[in-house]
């Protein structure tokens, strides 16, 4: 009888935080998606993130020329260069030393100017707390070599997370290999969130597209938003 | 228009705000016009004028600061505005220039009221002059730089043309307020300079604003939403029936009647207002986000 | 003096103005320097950089810490799929679900339902209490009482009819039993057959030519998706709903996007696996069966049958399928299905040209019609055709669920079933029985006509539907929706009725039957319910008992795996059950010691893990560390075991050999194995040598593939069916469902389909799920749409009318119900059909799922430890100016079981669609 596989779970018990990428970073393969929103809710569960927000979405874009749909997650871009960062007075958004851009609950004070800023819809206020909050790739999780929630939800390995600033990396290789572009390239803010077989009528589509309810459009599935 | 969400950040607080920041800027220049026109006296006319235009703008710009502490969804935190500080950010500049502008208002009405009867010069010397033009110029010009700083996610905030419209409808409806409140204390001739200004005020926003709905960024849908869609009665009648087509009409007019001359101000006043809720709105909302 | 007064007068002026002047000058100074004080510090934004600790520290402060919450595996119960997971506890909380990566069919793969689980178990409805009604039957009045009080009483109830010797008259009637046969435990010691189901609603119509076909259901055939290269799909969607979908999902996807394979579907709607497909062909509900027939039909004219495979196994000549399919063209299939006959033929060369490694799939989309079973039939038989059967990136059959001794293909794997002693099965209802005289008469003619192989084994009209009786010919798998009205008719008597985690009252066709039934307190004289929260089915009971959610408790796990390598995994408790819920293994125990009589000897265990360590006793022998490193990995596969690729080609074993005997002209070998004659396997001659071997083959009668299946016609001769009628055809046959050949202008087809974020109809108050989907508007297509002048958004009256066919009340001309949605349209529906989604317009299930600010439960105690209570963030509903929860579509949906199948026909429903202005 052959030994048995070792458990992979346990490993990140009592283990100290650390951030080793160069540029943390994700790939995101559109020709696997299906659309299951296993991404939006582990995010949602995971960061308890409060109804009518999320950080993490897929959209349902009708295919402009077959009677088809295409899927498109949409999170954080982890721009290089960050509008948000540019846009807050108070610096509650930061960097952190793999490049993934964070929002620091202590400084914000609920401007939104970092939500105006924002070019992909990534930011929005937390009615429990009254800050703006957002992706930050799960960095209590991948500060533990774990990955992030929506990517180890990810049942057709759509989502990627690795090293875009490690030529060696895998993912960054995969993304080399598979001329992996950001999203709303001509926004040029340097996203580290690439996307395999984008195509430029979701740019469109993705303001407007829906997850089920075009009725529900104009409430919340322009992303973030809530009624209030 | 009364959800918050990442597409809609800002509401009615801020178009209120935006309005308010243009009157402290016209009013605070309108001001200083008035106090270097004319030899002052404490009686005279421009005195009176000048002093009331800074009331105008030390008033708007407390009460727009207080809009924007109550559009804070974390007031508590305000304090940080001021213990951090992020160069690149408009806001943080922002709130530095309203905090240097509301003193000088004060210092200024503070020294305008000490006057003796019998000065004849102007207590407010070039130099405290030179800050309140540069610090109305700059509220009168940063929040196009704030909602500039989103033109990359929102297309139809182009800085470069919404700063020189925010800055014409600052002084449009700032001059406007200050000649309404002292109607009876202009003269003529000044009256009549203004209303040929109005003119060149309102062609100067139809081309402003002619320009920014050209830019090509801005999307099709969201030019739609503008012209016909939820926004299009605030346009159609706000922006260019009152704000544009009225004083057009009004500035033509001969004999320059007292009615004709409030309800061309007004009208001024309102469809600034409105043209500030036009483009904040539909520069917002997903038909106008950047790849729509 | 005066001018010196003035000089003074001046001066003290002065220079208090200058004062005053310098003061607010230095004021200001100070203060624009105090503001652009930061403005010199040594940061910028673009810059800033934060240290990652001070981050974490920044974060809500009860974030799922990794460093201290602990990871147990369990068993995800959030649909049918049952895929290997880990839950992370902290604080004695799950805070959340992970795939676990030693889970062969998910490799690690979760989807979103998987997070259900934390939602159901700490929604704030959660039934948390043993409750008792004390106004009238579904008024929502309800009392706290003690466990003891509510064993006490179902007890009593459960002990007079078990000792008034008509122990079928206690019905347990599930929804989702996932034990693995422990509820059954319960009903065979009690002594009743009627453990009703919901197979029908789900999956009749396509396990039946599957087992016809191969013998049994296998669970589920099991595709190598891994290495296949093409993919027929016909309505069948494992990307958002479909048993066995997560397993096939990654594989699918891997095997497109990095081997290459294709994917052609033929659908009705652009589902997610339509999105995925390579090609899309919108078609006419029912006539998948057709397009399959074509193909056959291509396939056999272009010589692409793999001939040799069909000889050796199929269990009719090439000849006489060629013979019976021949008018079923493409050109024929064309007209029915609207798939051009061009492509019909390209795709048949493509699929055939690409075996083995090719296979069909077909689901509810193609069999859940009338004419589904047949039609399934002919698309079974393209698999025969091109020989992919069992062979690598074929469709293949694994030896499939709980390994007892003597199944097919389990041979070397450890035996895993219940602790000893067992209770025997229930009796027949043979004359002369109690239940048999119970009977009425005319139920006992259609008794009477039953071939004799089945009256040997009719236990009633519930659990064996005369009239269907290919519904439990391979085994029990009923009629459920039958149950209600046969119940109403008097078919069967009711003393004590069981619901177990059931929404039938929501969820089944015409669910106003089933809320009619249990509403007559003398059709229903006792119905106690066993849920973790308040559902439709529920509210109608009488007492309901709160049921440890799947984090709470335990259950063993096993299906077909779709590496093609048998596993098992085990479900276990991770955290307590909250509130005064318990697990249905202490509930039943404490009833069975009520009862009495016997029954208690079957549940002698104090701990629940104890009972599953025996059950899984010889699985823990082959583990190092036995049981507790079972538990610490959730999953056992034996690592050495080959795959299950060809199992009908491995040799008999010598045991099994001994003593057969071999039919001369069949070539089948059979053995008494436990006291029964079986079949054990069939004479074959060895393809190279031309010796004749003994292999398993199928478990069919045959032990060859039954493409010509006896069965079918010997159900239609005991069901009664007419002389002639197409569904009991021994060979597979195509006919169109009775009413479509003319359908009216303005006539539709009203098919149903389940989002990717919902099961059942037991996850719209899954707040994070329902908050994605929790309206169901009817989607239709654009063209149709808009020639009837609709737009999106509006709304629309769907009028049903009763089916055509040999079916309940069919053929009866009425309209079944009539029920007002909006409309969305969309270019890939198909122009005749508009889908209307389940999981809508719930009126139970709690704040969440009625899309309502205010709480619904009718009692709930303060404790409890559950999430706080978000019944102010539901932003969907119609107060907060949203959509609300959608429209409850069941109740407009006819009964209509398939005839000898019994499998509902969920697709088959002739509508018109009216506006309203």
């Amino acid at each position: 009888m052959s030994d048995l596989p070792p458990i992979p779970w346990e490993s990140p018990i009592n283990k100290s935080r650390s951030l080793k990428m160069k540029r943390a970073g994700m790939v995101i393969d559109l020709r696997r998606c299906i659309g299951c929103h296993a991404c939006s809710v582990a995010c949602k569960t995971e960061n308890e993130v409060p109804l009518g927000h999320f950080r993490n979405r897929v959209r349902y874009l009708e295919q402009p020329d077959v009677e088809t749909l295409s899927f498109l997650p949409l999170l954080c871009m982890h721009c290089q260069d960050a509008p948000c960062l540019k846009a807050c007075p108070t610096q509650a958004p930061t960097r952190l030393s793999d490049g993934r851009v964070v929002i620091n609950q202590d400084k914000c004070c609920g401007m939104k100017a970092c939500i105006s800023a924002c070019p992909y819809g990534a930011i929005y206020i937390d009615d429990t707390s009254g800050r703006a909050d957002k992706c930050d790739l799960c960095t209590h999780r991948t500060s533990l070599d774990l990955k992030p929630a929506c990517v180890a939800s990810c049942p057709t390995q759509t989502l990627r997370y690795g090293d875009l600033g490690d030529p060696e990396d895998p993912v960054a290789k995969y993304a080399k290999e598979h001329n992996a572009k950001p999203f709303k390239e001509d926004a040029d803010t340097h996203p580290s969130i690439l996307y395999i077989q984008q195509e430029k009528w979701m740019e469109k589509a993705a303001a407007t597209g829906v997850q089920l309810s075009s009725e529900d459009n104009e409430i919340i599935y322009e992303q973030n938003g809530r009624s209030s | 228009m009364n959800t918050i969400n990442a597409f809609t950040p800002f509401g009615w607080p801020i178009i209120i705000y935006l309005t308010l920041a243009g009157l402290a800027c016209g009013a605070s220049l309108c001001a200083v016009v008035f106090l270097r026109t004319e030899k002052t006296a404490r009686e005279g006319q421009s005195y009176v004028i000048a002093r009331t235009a800074l009331y105008v703008a030390l008033g708007s710009i407390v009460l727009g600061a207080l809009l924007l502490l109550y559009d804070l969804q974390s007031p508590g935190n305000f304090y940080r505005n001021f213990s951090e500080f992020n160069p690149s950010s408009a806001i943080a500049w922002g709130t530095r220039i309203i905090a240097v502008f509301i003193m000088l208002c004060i210092y200024s009405l503070f020294l305008l009221h000490s006057m003796n009867s019998q000065e004849k010069t102007s207590p407010i010397g070039p130099l405290l002059t030179g800050l309140l033009i540069f610090f109305a110029l700059a509220v009168g010009i940063y929040p196009a730089l704030v909602l500039g700083q989103a033109s990359i996610a929102r297309p139809l905030w182009e800085p470069l043309l919404l700063a020189p419209l925010f800055l014409l409808l600052g002084l449009d409806s700032g001059f406007a307020l200050v000649q309404l409140l002292t109607f009876k204390k202009w003269q003529e001739d000044t009256l009549e300079k203004i209303r040929k200004l109005d003119l060149a005020v309102i062609i100067g926003q139809i081309i402003l604003f002619a320009l920014l709905l050209s830019i090509s960024t801005f999307s099709e849908a969201g030019m739609n939403r503008l012209l016909f869609g939820e926004f299009s009665l605030w346009f159609w009648i706000g922006v260019v029936l009152i704000g544009w087509l009225l004083p057009f009409f009004f500035s033509f007019s001969h004999s320059p009647k007292k009615n004709t001359i409030i309800l061309t101000q007004l009208s001024l006043l309102l469809g600034a207002f409105a043209l500030r809720a036009v483009i904040v709105f539909s520069g917002q909302g997903p038909q106008a986000f950047i790849g729509s | 003096m005066k001018q010196s007064n003035d000089n003074k007068q001046n001066e003290s002026k002065l220079s208090r103005r200058d004062f005053l002047k310098l003061g607010g000058a230095l004021t200001i100074g100070v203060a624009s320097v105090g503001l652009a004080a930061p403005l010199f510090r040594p940061l910028s934004g673009e810059q800033t950089q934060q240290d990652l600790n001070k981050f974490i520290s920044t974060r809500k402060k009860d974030f799922v810490d990794y460093t201290r919450a602990r990871a147990i595996p369990t068993i995800c119960f959030g649909c049918t799929n049952h895929c290997g997971v880990i839950g992370w506890v902290q604080d004695g909380k799950v805070r959340r679900i992970e795939g676990n990566p030693l889970d062969p069919n998910s490799l690690g793969n979760t989807c979103s339902k998987t997070h259900g689980m934390i939602s159901y178990t700490y929604y704030p409805e959660r039934l948390l209490y043993p409750i008792k009604r004390v106004g009238k039957r579904g008024e929502g009045k309800w009392r706290r009482i003690s466990w003891q009080e509510a064993i006490q009483e179902v007890g009593d109830r459960l002990k007079t009819c078990r000792e008034s010797g008509h122990p079928e008259r206690f019905i347990f009637h599930y929804g989702r039993d996932k034990t693995k046969g422990f509820t059954k435990r319960f009903t065979n010691a009690f002594g009743t057959p009627n453990r009703l189901n919901r197979r029908a609603i789900c999956s009749s119509n396509r396990r039946v030519p599957l087992m016809s076909y191969y013998g049994r259901d296998f669970e589920w055939e099991t595709q190598d998706m891994e290495n296949t290269k093409y993919i027929l799909n016909f309505g069948s969607n494992p990307m958002e709903a479909y048993q066995g979908g997560l397993y096939m999902m990654h594989r699918i996807q891997k095997a497109r996007v990095d081997n290459g394979a294709k994917m052609v579907s033929f659908e009705v709607r652009p589902t997610a696996t339509v999105n995925c497909s390579e090609e899309y062909f919108k078609v006419m509900p029912g006539s998948d069966g057709a397009i399959g027939f074509a193909m056959a039909n291509v396939i056999i004219d272009e010589g692409l049958v793999d001939k040799a495979f069909w000889e050796r196994w199929a269990n009719i000549s090439l000849a006489e399928i060629k013979e019976h399919i021949k008018d079923w063209t493409p050109e024929h299939a064309e007209k029915l299905s609207g798939v051009p006959a061009k492509d019909i033929r390209r795709i048949a060369i493509e699929f055939a040209k690409a075996a083995p490694h090719c296979t069909t799939m077909t689901a509810r989309g193609s069999a859940k019609h009338y004419n589904g079973t047949q039609g399934d039939r002919g698309l079974r038989m393209l698999d025969v055709l091109v020989g992919n059967v069992g062979r690598k990136g074929g469709l293949c059959l694994t030896s499939g669920r709980m390994w007892g001794g003597g199944k097919y293909g389990q041979d070397g794997l450890p035996s895993v079933s219940q602790p000893k002693p067992k209770p025997p099965k229930p009796k027949a209802f043979t004359p002369g029985t109690a239940a048999y005289e119970d009977l009425p008469d005319d139920i006992k003619a259609k008794v009477a006509r039953l071939d004799p192989q089945w009256q040997k084994k009719y236990q009633g009209e519930l659990a064996t539907p005369a009239e269907y009786p290919l519904s439990w010919h391979w085994y029990g798998m009923k009629v459920g929706q039958l149950v209600q009205p046969y119940i109403r008719e008097g078919r069967a008597k009711v003393d004590v009725y069981m619901s177990y985690t059931y929404g039938a009252a929501y969820g089944y066709p015409e669910a106003k039957v089933c809320r009619e039934v249990l509403l007559d307190e003398k059709l229903v004289p006792f119905h106690v319910a066993i849920d973790i929260d308040y559902s439709e089915h529920a509210a109608l009971a009488d007492m309901i008992l709160p049921e440890a959610t799947s984090l709470e408790r335990w259950d063993p796990h096993s299906t077909n795996c779709y590496g093609l390598v048998p596993y098992t995994g085990i479900r276990q408790p991770l955290v307590k059950p909250l509130g005064e819920a318990r697990e249905i293994q202490v509930i039943f125990r404490d009833l069975a010691r009520h009862i009495g009589g016997g029954m208690e000897q079957y549940f002698d265990y104090e701990n629940v893990e104890d009972f599953y360590k025996e059950w899984y006793k010889n699985v823990s022998a082959k583990i190092p560390g036995g049981w507790e490193e079972f538990k610490r990995r959730g999953i056992w596969q034996d690592p050495d075991r080959a795959k299950d690729y060809e199992l009908y080609e491995r040799p008999v074993p010598e045991k099994e050999l001994l003593g057969s005997t071999v039919d001369p002209e069949t070539g089948v070998i059979s053995n008494t194995i436990k006291g029964k004659k079986r079949t054990v396997g069939i004479m074959m001659p060895n393809p190279e040598t031309g010796e004749m071997e003994a292999v398993r083959g199928f478990p069919t009668p045959s032990r060859k593939i039954q493409v010509y299946d006896p069965v079918f016609p010997l159900a239609a001769k005991s069901a009664g069916l007419p002389e002639g009628d197409p569904n009991g055809n021994a060979l597979p046959t195509l006919f169109t469902i009775p009413g479509f050949d003319e359908l009216k202008e303005d006539d539709m087809i009203l098919t149903t389909f389940k989002w990717n974020v919902h099961t059942q109809g037991r996850s719209s108050q899954w707040e994070f799920h329902a908050e994605i989907v929790h309206t169901n508007q009817l989607f239709i297509n654009t063209r149709t749409a808009q020639k009837m002048g609709l737009k999106t958004g509006d709304e629309v009256e769907v009028t049903v009318q009763r089916p055509r066919g040999l079916t309940y009340r069919g053929g009866i001309n009425e309209v079944v119900g009539v029920v007002r949605n909006r409309v969305h349209l969309l270019d890939g529906v198909h122009e005749r059909v508009v889908c209307f989604a389940h999981a809508g317009g719930h009126w139970e299930h709690g704040a969440v799922a009625r899309a309502e600010n205010r709480e619904s439960l009718p009692i709930k105690e303060p404790d409890s430890g559950l999430k706080k209570d978000f019944s102010n963030e539901i932003w969907w509903s119609k107060e907060r100016g949203g959509t609300g929860n959608g429209a409850p579509m069941n109740d407009v949906l006819p009964i209509n079981p398939s005839p000898l199948v019994g499998g509902q026909n969920w697709f088959d429903n002739i509508c018109q669609i009216r506006k309203i202005s």
